[in-house]
């Protein structure tokens, strides 16, 4: 998995590519956690091919991060396999999340 | 942080099956033909507070099955990194409506994890009187499941990754036992009569 991190205005893009799964979700865990002065976080799931629950988990913890201090939060770019993944856990319903 | 959560109850007197979704995996009704119960989609639990839960309800027949299972069965990855999926799942399904399914069901996931290069087997067996006893019986690798349980007191859900399905299972039950034994991993579980 590799994460490429861009800046728009005061909003962050994370650009998440391969395979978001127990091994590699601390990572973008850690990079999550790791922005302080963004008032806005967008995960570019473009070229992210498939999203375990442990990748959920990190989605959920950025989103409460974000929520927490009045940020945006969005998730872009899914592709149908991943939305799959979103839609069975139910975070379609309740997160800002987009369709490829 | 949240957990997925299939909640059914089984009414004999009246054949019906009552169940609600919190995000997880929707089982398979195995009937006259074989169907998806996905009707009840609920967030997953532990995320926002207030959620509320749709019920639904299926009569059952003689020689129905309600499938259940985890993301460990679609998500299992074969050494060439492809995903057992949901496809090869209800083809199993399909071609072992009964009492096999199961067992050819974890075979097939367990050439992933289990067994290697070589194919392996797994025999269920439940033996119902005044308590049910239920033996899995495989032929993978050793691996004693009653290590490195998680204690449920201690457990931290925003830290903690899993191993929680394993501990309610065994919780569930009165007995549990394992062995390993003739290159086989024997897995007990005994439910007494006052918890059927």
């Amino acid at each position: 998995m590799t994460i490429t991190k861009t800046m728009e205005n005061n909003t962050v893009i994370l650009s998440v590519e391969g395979w978001l799964d127990t091994k590699s979700a601390p990572e973008l865990g850690k990079e999550t956690n790791e922005l302080s002065e963004a008032e806005g976080l967008v995960l570019d799931f473009e070229n992210l091919e498939y999203i375990a629950s442990s990748g959920l988990r990190e989605v959920l913890s950025a989103y409460r991060k974000f929520k927490s201090t009045d940020g945006t939060f969005s998730v872009i770019n899914v592709s149908n396999e991943v939305m799959d993944v979103f839609k069975l856990a139910g975070f379609d319903q309740k997160l800002d999340i987009h369709a490829k | 942080m949240f957990l997925t959560l299939f909640v059914g109850i089984y009414h004999s007197s009246t054949r019906k099956f009552t169940y609600a979704n919190g995000g997880h995996n929707p089982p398979y009704w195995i009937s006259d033909e074989l169907r998806c119960l996905d009707d009840s989609k609920g967030m997953a639990v532990g995320i926002f507070e207030e959620e509320t839960y749709e019920e639904r309800e299926v009569e059952l027949h003689d020689g129905d099955t309600v499938f259940l299972y985890t993301d460990g069965v679609n998500e299992a990855v074969s050494r060439d990194r492809e995903f057992f999926g949901l496809t090869r799942l209800e083809h199993i399904l399909e071609e072992n409506r009964q009492e096999q399914c199961v067992e050819t069901v974890l075979e097939a996931v367990n050439c992933s994890y289990a067994y290697g290069q070589v194919r392996g087997s797994v025999d269920i067996f439940m033996n119902i009187s005044d308590r049910i006893s239920i033996e899995f019986c495989d032929s993978g690798r050793e691996f004693n499941p009653l290590e490195d349980m998680v204690d449920v007191e201690q457990y931290d859900i925003d830290k903690q990754v899993g191993g929680l399905g394993r501990r309610i299972a065994f919780d569930l039950a009165d007995e549990v036992h394992y062995a390993y034994l003739n290159e086989n991993n024997i897995l007990t579980l005994i439910f007494k009569e006052e918890r059927i």
